[in-house]
């Protein structure tokens, strides 16, 4: 791996135990009285103390979670190098711009025809970055760039997720539009991102880590204007469970 | 509550529940339902405001919102109109516009007095000597202008504001029958359909009607259809598919596929002397004030008609309970035999071929004069006659509200058989139903709306065979029912003012029909430039209830045709709306750094730099600056732009992007790089690291990050070049460790060798400091032996820490920006736009080291350097020095007898020197070391000696050492 300074799974022991990965939020969730979790080598927010409050947000209005944790690379390349790359790694999908496609919990999302960000939950992030490389060592070359500490990323989670966005972005976000797997980079709060519909009315808003706490700041803002609030990684997890378990 | 009519079933208000409120310091008891405009009418109080400029009494007119008649200052927010904005208990409603109180405002002289000196345009004609006191002028002008005040406290004037923007299939704007109907039909075919009302309630004209129950009926029948229905929200304008409609703290920005204007018409008020006394109202207005809110608008009204309107709501009225003392109409033989029969039934007089001339009173109206018209609709002034009245409820016709269509580029033409502008030349996105189509009646605005919906959603592939065929059938009817004669009746404007009298073409700015002429015998003769000299249509009420006065007015006084007069379009907002929401919530993006928190701890004077907060320094500027000369300073500079380069020909890239070379840049090596445009102009400056044979990670200035890799980003499009380029500006933090004991720090926490024989000047090295995979990069900025250790953020605190901690030991501090400045500057390292402007070229900002013309390949602003380079400098980046302390201040004059020859660029007293160190732009011949040059400094005249080597370590022996 060429570019070690970039990912934080780098990290290693000096004089104790590795030092564990922080979000860009934390200290806006600290202020918040975050109980912190560590997952990955991460520190995560579990909850906020009242996790039956943040359980009702998601299900009646909106929660919004930090998962800027999540592992993100960046393949980029000849278009079809990287087609190639997803398809070997992704069991055979074909992107297509718009929409991503989530194989073995990575969703795959085109940014360009020769640009893919590769999102994984956090523990899979080396494998999935040592494959990607594998993927790409012969033939043209293709770069393999780690983006989990260069983007931040926020869950937008119940009802009231797409008012929420509706606050700060003027993407078409209705549920026949913005399909399940809709991925779409647009201007969100004024500042760069992209989002993505994981399913129902759960999104994944992506954004540059230096606007996190900004970002953060405005869509807690948004969501408690609409009822809702910020939630911790375990509501999240219940919540995908509930969801398996219905399907 | 003296002036309640009966209960009646339209009415909105719940006489069970009573609220109060204040007015003016008085308290009013209204009933739940009410308006504050009909609450204080029902209270007795007939005048609400004062007009603009002539400061004349006031009352509700339209009762719709449409007028400024009634705009009054509710809990410190000023220009919220009376009749339409909910009653709340508690609020506090005070008048607006009148010194010292609304009874007895002092500023009426101006119109009993001030005619000589307040004709139209008077601003441009008086006021204007002697010019020096213009200055005095506007301080009064401005004081005695403008509707109202804001709150003096910046804490009182903020209110939470949201934007929100909803994409539909359709976006219906107007809740009128026709309106509803559109929505309705769109909906049901399947569309996603958003309608937007200005009113509280859907229903338009038919709430205060017979038809009011229907109305109710078709709102729920839209809402059970699934159509989002924003009401009251009032649309402010078309921007390109874009409409915004302001609802309570929300500005909601629609942009629909089609759009359906069902806008409607607005009534028209008729002109005569005193045609604005309270006690003068619309037809309409004085029908929803008595239905809607069971209000006696008077006990005795005049119904001045120019059409059949008139004599309908004559009819209202008296059902109503309002005694009607005559109808006055304009029409000499007009008007439909069925009303006039009617009116007859009911014992109403009608006096045809009649105008008003003139509405009596002195703060509301006790009566009107009355005379016979001739064909053109002249008074006669043998004919005069008085009616006593309290009220004169009057209609000149309709105007379609054509604005928003306007402003969505249709046109209007003049269509003289229904007397009004209609659109024309609608884009093919928009439909157009209802009265401002000209299909009035209510029947024929149903189907019209049906049908426009219907063509809507049908034009988005959404419906079937069947609804395509039963569309052509309602268009074929809807042709049929609209067919038929034209409505009866021309509305005719009657100017019959006494020499005296005020007969007013626009309420808003108080341009009176004389002011008219006066222009237009001026010259301002084409309606463009009327609306400009006299503000005619240019106030709150756009020109709903003065626009076709002043067309109709025009084209009598010019002999042009109403067509040729044509018509002005209304700029957005269509509607009043409050600059917050425009606004919307105050967002401020700001980049932070991973340890922006620990700034904040330490006591740093956080700042914006660029889209970034930084710290700009701790406290104590000095000691931070001898801290990284003595011991150890440690700044963050995580806001530097980072990209990574990579690419078999990712060398070959940045040797055309930048002056001088890079692919022969050895692995683990650094060197600095100017960014240059065509026109070999420097446009950003950093380092540029190679990872790897392929790789290569280039630093940018904080606040060029963005345009960097934008211009990279357009070069690699042009040249095709195999490579690719990743932004990880905000992924990366960074952090310099300067200083003498730098060294020492670091080697504590590294397994990596730190030494100046394995870690040399301008080396970059991978390794883990602290357990964090870092890239450390040997350069020194601020003059002393440094590295920059670049990491990724979420491990950055860590680091941030574990450095603070381990220098503890050699005394080390966290230094700020203005601290960093210090340092850069005793070393003549520039900043970018600061120490260059957008003419500035290495050759000549003290860097002809860095181009290398004997580069065999082109590279960006070659051949503007080489023409540079055969011309010679013209001026040059110098350092100087000053003996005595004096720090110019940046931007301050470089003169040579007097006259302006360059410019400091930067300037600061180094504590490390003991003395001003500055840079400058000067003529070249001035470019030597030792030349003083004089610096004009706000009327000090600073000698300062050139100096052209850095002033701090000129020989990098610290830097390498
Ligand atoms: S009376 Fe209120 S706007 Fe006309």
């Amino acid at each position: 791996m060429s570019f070690e300074f970039l990912a934080p799974d780098a990290a290693s022991a000096f004089s104790g135990a590795a030092p564990a990965a922080r979000s860009p939020i934390e200290w806006a969730q600290r202020d918040a009285g975050a109980q912190f979790t560590e997952r990955a080598g991460w520190r995560v927010v579990a909850d906020y103390g009242e996790l039956a409050k943040e359980a009702t947000a998601c299900r009646e209005t909106v929660g919004v979670a930090d998962r800027s944790h999540l592992g993100k690379v960046e393949l980029q390349g000849d278009p079809g190098v990287v087609a190639a790359a997803v398809s070997q790694l992704a069991r055979g999908a074909a992107l297509q711009l718009g929409t991503a496609t989530l194989v073995d919990e990575v969703w795959w999302c085109p940014i360009t025809a020769g640009r893919v960000l590769a999102i994984t939950p956090p523990e899979a992030t080396g494998q999935l970055r040592a494959e990607l490389e594998a993927a790409v060592s012969e033939g043209p070359f293709a770069s393999v760039v780690e983006l989990t500490a260069a983007l931040g990323s926020n869950a937008v989670v119940g009802p009231q997720a797409r008012e929420t966005f509706a606050r700060v972005c003027a993407l078409d976000m209705r549920p026949d539009r913005f399909l399940e797997g809709a991925f779409a980079p647009v201007s969100v709060a004024r500042t760069p991102g992209m989002i993505l519909r994981e399913r129902g009315d759960q999104f994944l808003h992506l954004f540059g880590s230096g606007y996190a706490q900004y970002n953060w700041t405005v869509f807690v803002d948004a969501a408690e204007s609409l009822g809702g609030r910020a939630v911790g990684d375990e509501t999240l997890r219940a919540g995908k469970r509930e969801a398996a378990a219905r399907a | 509550m003296s002036e309640r009519l009966p209960p009646n079933p339209r009415e909105r208000i719940n006489r069970a529940r009573t609220i109060n409120f204040s007015f003016d310091g008085k308290d009013v008891e209204a009933y739940d339902g009410d308006t504050i405009g009909s609450a204080l009418h029902a209270s007795g109080q007939k005048v609400l405001s004062r007009s603009f400029k002539y400061h004349r009494p006031r009352g509700l007119l339209c009762c719709a919102g449409q007028c400024p008649n009634c705009l009054v200052d509710v809990d410190g927010s000023p220009g919220v109109r009376a009749c339409t904005e909910p009653v709340r208990a508690g609020i506090k409603v005070t008048h607006m516009n009148a010194k010292p109180s609304l009874d007895f405002d002092v500023m009426r002289a101006t119109d009993l007095f001030g005619k000589p000196f307040t004709p139209p345009g008077f601003y441009y004609k008086t006021f204007i000597r002697p010019r020096r006191l213009w200055p005095l002028y506007e301080k009064v002008l401005r004081n005695a202008a403008g509707l109202g005040r804001l709150a003096k406290r910046q804490a009182d004037r903020e209110w939470r504001t949201e934007y929100r923007r909803r994409r539909a299939d359709v976006l219906v704007v107007g809740g009128g029958v026709a309106g509803m109907a559109a929505a309705l039909r769109a909906a049901e075919l399947g569309a996603d359909v958003v309608l937007m009302d200005d009113g509280p309630e859907l229903g338009g004209a038919m709430l205060a009607g017979q038809d009011a129950d229907s109305a109710k009926e078709l709102a729920e029948s839209i809402r059970a259809a699934g159509v989002e229905v924003l009401a009251p929200a009032a649309a402010l304008g078309f921007f390109d598919g874009l409409v915004p409609a302001w609802q309570g703290n929300t500005l909601h920005q629609v942009r629909a596929d089609r759009h359906i204007a069902a806008t409607g018409s607005i009534e028209q008020p008729l002109i005569f002397d005193g045609n604005d006394l309270p006690g003068v109202m619309l037809c309409s207005g004085a029908e929803r004030l008595a239905s809607l809110y069971g209000v006696r608008p008077g006990e005795t009204a005049v119904v001045a008609t120019t059409t059949d309107r008139g004599l309908e709501s004559a009819l209202a009225l008296q059902e109503a309970g309002i005694e009607v003392a005559g109808v006055v109409d304009a029409r000499a033989g007009d008007g439909s035999e069925e009303l006039l029969g009617a009116l007859a039934a009911a014992g109403i007089s009608v006096h045809r071929g009649t105008g008003v001339v003139k509405a009596f009173g002195r703060k509301h109206v006790r009566g009107v004069v009355v005379a016979d018209l001739d064909d053109e609709g002249r008074p006669d002034p043998a004919s005069k006659r008085g009616i006593d009245c309290d009220l004169v409820a009057v209609s000149g016709g309709t105007m379609p509200a054509t604005s928003l269509l306007l402003q969505a580029g249709a046109k209007a033409r003049w269509d003289e058989a229904s007397g009004s502008y209609l659109p024309d030349g609608v884009p093919s996105d928009i439909r157009v139903a209802g009265a401002v189509a000209g299909h009035e009646p209510r029947n024929c605005a149903a189907k019209s709306g049906a049908v426009a919906g219907a063509e809507a959603a049908l034009s988005l592939g959404l419906g079937s065979e069947e609804d395509r065929a039963r569309l052509q059938a309602d268009r074929a009817s809807l042709l049929r029912e609209t067919e038929g004669p034209a409505p009866a009746g021309q509305a005719r404007t009657q100017d019959a003012g006494s020499r005296n009298g005020k007969c007013f073409a626009c309420l808003c700015e108080d341009v009176t029909t004389k002011d008219i002429d006066y222009a237009i015998e001026e010259g301002f003769d084409s309606l463009e430039l009327l609306k400009r000299y006299t503000t005619v249509t240019m106030g709150p009420c756009q020109g709903r209830m003065c626009q076709l006065a002043s067309i109709r007015q025009m084209s009598e006084d010019t002999g042009a045709s109403i067509e040729e007069v044509g018509l002005t379009t209304a700029r957005p907002p269509w509607s009043t709306v409050p600059m917050g929401v425009l606004a919307g919530r105050p967002f401020e993006p700001a980049k932070r750094s991973a340890v922006h928190g620990r700034h904040r701890e330490l006591g740093g004077n956080v700042m914006w730099a660029g889209d970034w907060r930084r710290a700009y320094d701790y406290g104590d500027v000095r000691a931070e600056t001898m801290a990284v000369h003595e011991g150890a300073g440690l700044i963050d500079v995580s806001t530097l732009g980072k990209l990574v380069v990579s690419g078999p020909e990712a060398g070959a890239f940045l040797n055309l992007l930048y002056p001088n070379r890079f692919d022969n840049l050895k692995p683990g090596r650094i060197r600095y790089g100017v960014l240059g445009d065509d026109a070999g102009r420097i446009t950003d400056d950093g380092t540029i690291c190679r990872l790897d044979e392929n790789s290569f990670y280039v630093t940018t200035t904080s606040s060029g990050a963005d345009a960097v890799e934008s211009w990279f980003s357009w070069w690699l499009a042009e040249w095709k070049l195999d490579v690719q380029l990743t932004d990880v500006s905000q992924g990366l933090s960074a952090f310099n460790l300067a200083g003498p004991r730098s060294r020492e720090i670091l080697s504590g926490l590294t397994e990596l060798d730190c030494s100046n024989d394995s870690f040399a000047y301008l080396d970059g090295k991978r390794a883990n400091v602290v357990g964090v995979p870092c890239l450390m990069l040997r350069i020194g900025f601020v003059g002393e032996l440094g590295y920059e250790l670049h990491c990724p953020g979420p491990l950055a605190e860590h680091l941030w820490d574990s450095l603070l901690e381990a220098g503890a030991a050699h005394e080390i501090r966290p230094f700020g920006l203005e601290p960093q400045r210090i340092l850069r500057l005793q070393k003549m390292h520039i900043l970018v736009g600061q120490d260059t402007d957008a003419e500035s070229n290495p050759l000549e900002a003290a860097m002809p080291w860095i181009v290398k013309f004997e580069k065999e390949e082109d590279f960006i602003g070659r051949w503007a350097l080489e023409a540079v380079a055969e011309r010679g400098a013209e001026n040059k980046l110098i350092g100087f020095t000053i003996e005595n302390g004096t720090v110019p201040t940046e931007g301050a004059a470089v003169v040579v007898d007097g006259q302006p020859v360059g410019l400091v660029t930067s300037s600061r007293f180094s504590p490390k020197l003991e003395r001003s160190i500055g840079m400058a732009w000067v003529p070249a011949a001035l470019a030597e070391d030792g030349t003083t040059i004089t610096v004009s400094d706000e009327g000090r005249q600073i000698s300062a000696a050139v100096q052209t080597a850095p002033f701090y370590d000129p020989d990098q022996e610290l830097l390498r050492g």
